[in-house]
């Protein structure tokens, strides 16, 4: 996980939100801790990325990581690339509107979307691309290739796609 | 009798016997306990540095008028000698007192600071770690921990935090009463897991419960507070440009700041274990652990960093929780690492307890004050862990002889000694160690971790009727025995550098005393209820059990009346010896040589004691030496018997006080030989039966008891003018060519300074000529001769100390009347010497 994390301040609230959606499925009860560590996480990327090296003197010597870090370092391309198809399509720059629609990409809870006049889904092979994004994103950052497999799928799963 | 082999019980249909290691104590709590005494005492030397450095001068003087005229001390009269000595000390006991002070605030200074880094270590572990209380959402999980806690037996619900997303593995500080766990974020989120909460927390609430946490971060905190401690003796060497010790101090500040960093976290490791081992007691505990174990990264590493990680590997922790017995072997490195640092902590406590006592009439307590401070400790643990390992070998895999860790202990308390702090710049002039005293050291502390583990395997055969763990026991039968061997190998340190026949009389006079001999009886005591208890058959009490059938390791005992029969078969060969010696030498003449043929037959039982040790440590695998600590004593008290009986029929009287004055340095001299004899219980000979033994006792005894006999020679035999000149004028000329390499060195460096000349008489010729004085001093003329001869040696030496003293003192002090009396005095110390030297060769020609 050594590659430096870059993020976009305008779209940490995009990717706050679909990390959510991601984590509903990956790992629900880190919910409970989630806006603590998205702010940590936006603070400082890098080091709530990173494992530390410091051995506890009277620990049990785990090395028991939130996810959550993992997948806001994951999804922050992928909104990148939500955000382009969308203002592809709508011939806009980033802003308010944009975002509404993108944010009308994700997959809530009760399957609900609220933004009107934007694209309703993702192709699939937009969707692949997401899925691929993610995946590659996870396998930077060191995840294990099964685990990547699951974020990926679990960062497709947060997005309608057609069909 | 059957063979000693051990056999197992039928293990048809037996569900495996889970042994419950953790039933004893951990000789790693006992071992965190000497490496906080090696770190605290290393503190006395820093404390009686700063004295040299603040106040030395005014010591020195003090001590130096004290002394006064170097003739007074030249009388032959031993009572005046002792007058004057006595008379010295007073004088010199307030600028002792001072130095002892200096020495012990050092200590306090180490403890006092390793003690406040404790107590300010949890708000800094809080402030550092960003630790938080756990939010009210995660309330559940705060109920989760205080249930776990209950039902883990913690006294006081430790404080629950939380850290950040950095913090991945959970840990526990705090100081006792205030515990602390800090969890990170997804063991707190997981707290409905089973598999993940649970037997983390229960492996944390184990630290707190054990106490790993003040252990651990009470050693951690030493020491890093020793680090600026003995960074000062250093920098001021530099800064000031005196290197005469510096060399000889860096080593030795950075070996023990290495080991006991090394040890620290061997031992954090063990603890881990024994964490894993408490919780994997509750239902089910197990799997979860291990599985939790087996996934951990830390202590993964390989190398060299291995020796400095804190928790043992993954693949470990799970075969120590699959066979908890692998935990109950003592290793090597458990010897040597505790050895060294006991070693390492001793001389430093003499050299702060001798100045303290100074002038109170109790200075000869010094080494056993010493001896008290770190023998028990290191002996708790020794007798703990070999305990330990005895009977649990009972129930699962036999062990083998612990040769391994008596090896380590030998090994440790070698290097230890050689290491300490207190012998910077003191070991000699050339910088060589006494290895004829180091070596004998080695062989009784190999001998007195085999005969620990001797009555170990006696009181592990008796186990079955133990209503519980006899730790009790191992640790005051370790703590005694080890106590003994530090106390005796520190007095007879000084005696041996006198010689063969000095030591021997020494040893008869200094520790053939009553103290010894109720050690020794006491020793004695405790083998022989092992013995009487030995049961050859199980089932293995409940308490050694954890689970499974209680499947024993039957093993055919001696029983007391055979351990009784051997030791009077082993007396009655030094009977035997006694009258045939007195058949061939006759009566002595009443006197001095009557005085001695006595001497000799006590030499004779305590011979005859160690005979019947050594016989049975070799006739009796595993328990052998134990056994022996029973028989031994009998064998003893058996040639006493004999000599009584011998003397009242020539006509003598058995009074109380004849066989008081025979039976204490028998049985006390017996033990000391006893305990190095006992090195060879780890020789894997495999015994016959009861005749085997029975010869090996009869063999070993008639040899050993012959051969003393043989060597020993009786001093109205030797002409005094030949001892003198084998036993004193020849050392007292060995150490003089090396008083004379040391002065050619110091007078061929042209560019020394004042200071650093002075600093090398200290540091180089001052100990020499002081060790020869003592040597000197030490001799007893027995006749006129010799005695005018060697009281021109004694003044000369005497004459010579005070001369290099007070030439250092002038060099320190730029006194040029100082240095010219010192001068003087060395011309003066010189003609007696060279006196001195052809009256040794005309008495040399006259004897050849």
């Amino acid at each position: 996980m050594s590659e430096r994390v870059t993020q976009s301040n305008g779209d940490e609230d995009l990717v706050t939100e679909l990390a959510r959606v991601v984590l509903l499925e990956a790992a629900p009860e880190e919910l409970v801790l989630f806006d603590e560590t998205a702010q940590e996480y936006f603070l400082d990327p890098e080091g709530t990325l990173e494992a530390g090296s410091r051995e506890e003197a009277v620990g049990f010597g785990l090395e028991l990581a939130l996810i959550t870090p993992a997948v806001l370092a994951i999804v922050t391309p992928v909104v990148k690339f939500l955000v382009s198809i969308v203002s592809d399509a709508t011939k806009e720059e980033v802003g308010p509107v944009v975002k509404q629609w993108v944010r009308a990409l994700f997959r809530t809870r009760d399957g609900t979307e609220t933004a009107p006049a934007a694209p309703q889904a993702l192709t699939l092979e937009q969707a692949q691309q997401v899925r691929r994004i993610a995946h590659d994103r996870a396998l930077q950052l060191g995840i294990s290739e099964k685990k990547a497999l699951l974020l990926a799928d679990a960062v497709v799963g947060g997005v309608m796609v057609a069909g | 009798m059957a063979t000693l082999v051990p056999v197992p019980a039928p293990k048809s249909e037996s569900v495996a016997c889970r042994p419950s290691v953790l039933c004893y104590p951990s000789p790693s709590a006992v071992q965190f306990l000497v490496l906080l005494v090696a770190l605290v005492t290393a503190g006395l030397f820093v404390g009686n540095w700063v004295h040299n450095l603040a106040v030395g001068g005014d010591w020195q003087r003090v001590v130096a008028e004290c002394n006064g005229d170097p003739g007074t001390w030249t009388t032959s009269d031993p009572e005046q000698r002792r007058q004057r000595q006595v008379a010295f000390d007073i004088c010199t006991s307030p600028v002792e007192r001072r130095r002892a002070a200096f020495s012990l605030a050092g200590a306090g200074v180490a403890l006092l600071g390793g003690t406040v880094a404790l107590l300010v270590a949890p708000r800094r572990v809080v402030r550092r770690r960003k630790l938080k209380p756990l939010p009210a959402q995660l309330a559940g999980c705060q109920d989760r921990f205080t249930a776990l806690a209950g039902e883990s037996g913690v006294r006081r619900v430790p404080e629950l935090l939380m850290g950040p997303t950095k913090l991945r593995d959970a840990f526990s500080f705090g100081v006792p009463g205030h515990y602390q766990v800090a969890l990170p974020r997804k063991a707190a989120v997981s707290y409905r897991s089973q598999a993940v909460f649970d037997p983390l927390v229960l492996h944390e609430l184990a630290h707190v419960a054990r106490h790993d946490v003040t252990y651990a971060w009470l050693a951690i905190s030493v020491w890093w507070v020793l680090i600026p401690i003995m960074l000062f003796p250093a920098a001021w060497s530099m800064a000031t440009f005196d290197f005469s010790i510096l060399s000889e101090f860096a080593w030795r500040a950075l070996l023990l700041l290495a080991v006991v960093r090394v040890v620290t976290d061997r031992l954090l490791r063990v603890r881990e274990h024994e964490a894993d081992l408490t919780a994997a007691l509750p239902s089910g505990g197990r799997a979860r652990i291990r599985a939790l174990a087996s996934s951990s990264r830390a202590g993964d590493v390989s190398g060299w960093r291995r020796a400095i990680a804190r928790h043992p590997a993954p693949a470990l922790r799970a075969a120590v929780l699959d066979d908890p017995a692998r935990l109950a072997r003592p290793t090597y490195l458990d010897g040597l690492a505790t050895a060294f640092l006991a070693a390492v902590a001793m001389p430093l406590v003499v050299g702060a307890v001798g100045p303290a006592l100074t002038g109170t009439g109790a200075a000869e307590l010094t080494r056993l004050v010493a001896a008290l401070a770190v023998g028990p400790l290191l002996g708790a643990s020794i007798g703990v862990g070999l305990w330990r390992a005895s009977v649990v070998s009972r129930i699962s895999s036999p062990v083998g002889r612990p040769w391994q860790v008596s090896v380590g202990v030998g090994t440790g308390i070698v290097l230890g000694d050689l290491a300490s702090l207190e012998h910077t710049g003191t070991l000699s002039v050339s910088g060589t160690p006494d290895l004829g005293r180091l070596a004998l050291l080695a062989v009784a502390a190999v001998g007195a971790t085999a005969l620990v583990a001797g009555v170990g395997e006696v009181w592990a055969d008796a186990a079955p009727a133990a209503r519980r763990p006899p730790w009790a026991f191992a640790m005051i039968l370790g703590a005694t025995v080890f106590t003994t061997l530090l106390w005796s190998q520190a007095k007879l340190g000084t005696s041996l550098d006198h010689g063969w026949d000095n030591m021997r009389r020494e040893t008869q006079l200094l520790l053939g005393s009553w103290p010894l001999a109720a050690v020794g009886a006491l020793l004695a005591l405790f083998a022989l209820v092992g013995v009487i208890g030995s049961q050859p058959a199980g089932p293995a009490p409940a308490w050694l059990v954890e689970e499974g059938d209680r499947f024993w390791f039957a093993r055919p005992v001696l029983n007391a009346r055979r351990v009784l029969l051997l030791g009077l078969t082993s007396g009655a060969v030094g009977v035997a010896v006694m009258l045939g010696y007195r058949a061939l030498q006759g009566a002595p003449v009443p006197g001095v040589e009557a005085g001695n043929r006595f001497d000799l037959y006590v030499w004779l039982a305590a011979v005859v004691g160690a005979a019947a040790m050594l016989a049975l440590s070799v006739g009796v695998p595993y328990s052998g030496a134990g056994i022996a600590l029973a028989a031994s004593p009998v064998a003893s008290l058996t040639v006493m018997v004999g000599f009584l009986v011998l003397n009242t029929a020539l006509g003598g009287q058995p009074t109380a006080g004849l066989v008081a004055e025979f039976a204490r340095p028998a049985l006390a001299l017996g033990l000391l030989l006893g305990i190095p004899v006992a090195a060879a219980a780890l020789l894997p000979i495999t015994a016959q039966g009861l005749r085997f033994h029975a010869l090996t006792v009869v063999v070993a005894a008639a040899s050993l008891t012959l051969g003393f006999v043989a060597v020993l020679p009786r001093p109205s035999d030797v002409p005094p003018a030949d001892a003198y000149l084998t036993g004193v004028a020849a050392p007292l000329l060995a150490d003089a060519t090396a008083v004379d390499a040391a002065l050619l060195k110091l007078n061929s460096d042209p560019t020394a300074d004042p200071a650093a000349i002075a600093s090398r008489i200290r540091a180089d010729l001052l100990p020499l000529l002081r060790s020869m004085e003592a040597r000197a001093d030490a001799y007893e003329p027995t006749d006129d001769e010799t005695a005018s001869v060697h009281a021109v040696a004694v003044t000369s030496l005497s004459t010579m100390a005070r001369a290099f003293n007070l030439q250092a003192v002038a060099y320190e002090t730029g006194d040029a009347g100082a240095l010219d009396e010192g001068r003087r005095l060395y011309a003066e110390a010189m003609a007696d010497w060279t006196r001195w030297r052809v009256a040794i060769a005309a008495l040399s020609s006259r004897t050849a």
